[in-house]
């Protein structure tokens, strides 16, 4: 890998642009794709969990919190919730 | 000069593979299961890919061979890594973009919010900056097409190393590829899958007797 140091500097200078508005609206929507996230983890994984997959299994031989991230992703690629970005509908 | 290829390697069930050697690998969206943001995943040996056949593919486990045969493929990915631009987050120059980032959060939130933020975890913060790049409109992390990082393997715990001169045992290196263009070349990977499985499955053993 380069590790370009020109394109390092590049983006610390941009650090300096980061106004704390835009820093906190994109905390903002972190959190409500986090919460998207718990959201869909406890209404529906648990639900997946039973039906296809043998929990005691996991827990027993597996890296859970490795399996619970690509149960995320396997869930929303099923649910195609393609725009997270525009946020949780309220 | 002989251009620098890197390979990743990349394990999905078998289903896939005919779909991904024909249009490509789908892009990863950015959630908590990709640390490094929306992108391409791939390991960086061979040894961490064949293990994600049991872990994220098979889901349980397995000595048998053949049934992880049966429901996995290794993918070999040729990644571009001399025309197109890299990082690795591990390596102290990759590290000080987090270090600036973290004291700008820090300089932006409260303390207790910023505790929360650092108790999130890495997997966090690289989404908060690619969520500050959506609100600027501005490429930041994203300048860079391939995004390396290394991982202490959790299941190795047990072997610590902090002698001076010690190196660092089973770290797992991950590349993301933000760029697809960046990967030249996909092919499936057949030769020492075997030979890698058993040495999986023996580590895996050893790790799981208490």
């Amino acid at each position: 890998m380069k590790n370009n140091p020109k394109l390092v500097n590049e983006i610390l200078e941009d650090f300096k642009t980061v106004s704390a508005e835009n820093l906190r609206k994109a905390i903002e929507m972190t959190n409500v794709e986090e919460m998207h996230n718990s959201i869909v983890i406890n209404v529906e994984c648990k639900q997946y969990y039973k039906e296809e997959v043998k929990l005691k299994n996991f827990e027993l031989h597996m890296d859970s919190r490795k399996e619970k991230n690509n149960l995320w992703t396997r869930l929303f690629k099923k649910k195609e919730i393609a725009s997270r970005e525009e946020g949780v509908a309220a | 000069m002989e251009e620098e290829k890197v390979i990743g390697y990349h394990t999905t069930a078998i289903e896939n593979v005919e779909d991904i050697l024909k249009k490509g690998f789908h892009m990863s969206p950015s959630d908590r299961g990709h640390w490094l943001g929306r992108g391409i995943y791939f390991f960086s040996d061979l040894y961490f890919a064949t293990e994600w056949g049991i872990i994220g593919v098979i889901k349980k486990e397995t000595n048998d061979f053949e049934e992880w045969q049966d429901k996995c493929e290794v993918l070999g990915a040729i990644i571009d890594d001399e025309k197109y631009e890299s990082i690795d987050l591990s390596s102290p120059t990759g590290y000080y973009i987090f270090i600036e980032f973290m004291q700008l959060l820090k300089n932006t939130v409260s303390e207790e919010e910023y505790e929360e933020i650092i108790n999130k975890g890495y997997a966090y913060i690289i989404k908060v900056l690619e969520n500050l790049e959506k609100v600027m409109h501005k490429k930041l992390l994203s300048k860079f097409d391939i995004v390396y990082a290394t991982y202490p393997k959790k299941i190795y715990e047990k072997v610590k190393s902090n002698k001076p001169g010690d190196f660092i045992i089973c770290a797992e290196k991950q590349i993301c590829v933000k760029n697809r263009n960046a990967i030249q070349k996909i092919y499936v990977i057949k030769n020492n899958l075997e030979e890698i499985f058993n040495l999986v499955k023996r580590n895996r053993g050893v790790n799981n007797e208490k």
